[in-house]
């Protein structure tokens, strides 16, 4: 199966095994004939590849292997390789959890489980109407001056995503704390937290791209060290510090 | 000495930033956050500079004298050790 979409401002065309990509990614359909920026098309040796990826993954988060389905691995390796060609657009993927108010995006990245979705739902207990989800899980980050969120089909467990485009207000590391506290922190003491929550392509020339871009973003937007529980008063110390 | 994986290495903020690629990317999954004499460290170690050679040439580089220089070399290599990064 074969269609086009437009992602994070760049078309992409999917070329597909199973029909799951497809209906997940619906609300980015487009039907442009333009040479697409990013050519996709998966093989029975990429889902294999991503089969391994993801017991890997299980693995090194201590928890048991797990086998998806062939359709379920093909979306993440379509996301794969896309995210692959990102760099050389000036785009990143970004773990994630991403809100935006009042036409500002603000990203809470930490490890899986931490609590990301947790804080943002409270964020939009909290501001009702003001908060849209940009992205749950993984966003798309065009780094530029201002950066901008994109929202994309792969939004996590609770499928929570808009196909908007938001200029990034600001990045959070969000941590566990007995109590709530939040610091502002410099772009050296930030990059190990996020390079983690980064996409990082194996291929030497992308890595460097994917450094170069994460330097021009911790250097340009604000990024800040959220540790919280996971209680209402921990997003309105976040927001009144961050926006 | 030899690096144990093939990095790339790029600025970021006021540091150098070294994360391995390729098939090593699985290996070592983190990062390494280098002031600019380890960064010129990794580098030469990178080129197949032994301790001399690392050495003579940042004598040559840097306004030091021998006894300081090989003493912050003897630490910068003991940690890149002791990370994992650089053996011996």
């Amino acid at each position: 199966m074969l269609a086009c979409y437009r992602l994070a401002g760049l078309t992409v065309s999917v070329e597909s095994m199973y029909s799951v990509v497809h209906g997940m990614c619906r609300d980015y359909r487009c039907d442009d004939d333009a040479v697409p920026d990013i050519a996709v098309s998966i093989s029975p040796c990429d889902i294999d590849e991503e089969r391994r990826h993801s017991r890997r993954e299980r693995e090194m988060e201590g928890l048991p292997p797990y086998d998806f389905p062939d359709a379920v691995l093909e979306t993440t390796a379509v996301y794969r390789s896309i995210a692959d060609h990102l760099p050389q657009y000036g785009r990143l993927l970004m773990h994630a959890s991403t809100i935006a108010v009042d036409g500002g995006a603000y990203l809470f990245l930490a490890r899986s489980g931490t609590g990301k979705s947790t804080h943002t739902a409270l964020w939009r207990k909290m501001l009702g109407d003001r908060a849209v989800m940009v992205n749950d899980d993984k966003p798309i980050v065009s780094v530029d001056t201002p950066s901008v969120a994109y929202g994309t089909p792969w939004d996590g467990k609770h499928h929570l995503s808009s196909n908007i485009a938001v200029p990034v207000k600001a990045l959070c590391i969000l941590s566990r704390g007995d109590e709530n506290k939040i610091e502002k922190i410099s772009a050296v003491e930030a990059c190990p937290h996020i390079l983690q929550q980064t996409f990082r392509p194996t291929d030497p020339s992308r890595m460097s791209q994917t450094l170069v871009l994460l330097n021009k973003l911790l250097t340009t937007a604000p990024v800040f060290h959220l540790y919280c529980r996971p209680d209402i008063e921990a997003a309105q110390l976040a927001y009144s510090v961050m926006q | 000495m030899k690096l144990k994986y093939k990095f790339v290495f790029q600025p970021v903020g006021d540091v150098y930033v070294a994360t391995a690629v390729g098939d090593d990317a699985r290996q070592f999954n983190g990062m390494v956050q280098l002031n600019a004499t380890g960064y010129r460290i990794m580098q030469l170690i990178g080129e197949g500079a032994d301790h001399d050679k690392i050495i003579e040439t940042m004598l040559n580089e840097y306004d030091v004298d021998r006894d300081t220089l090989v003493s912050s070399v003897d630490r910068i290599i003991d940690s890149l050790v002791q990370e994992g990064v650089v053996v011996c």
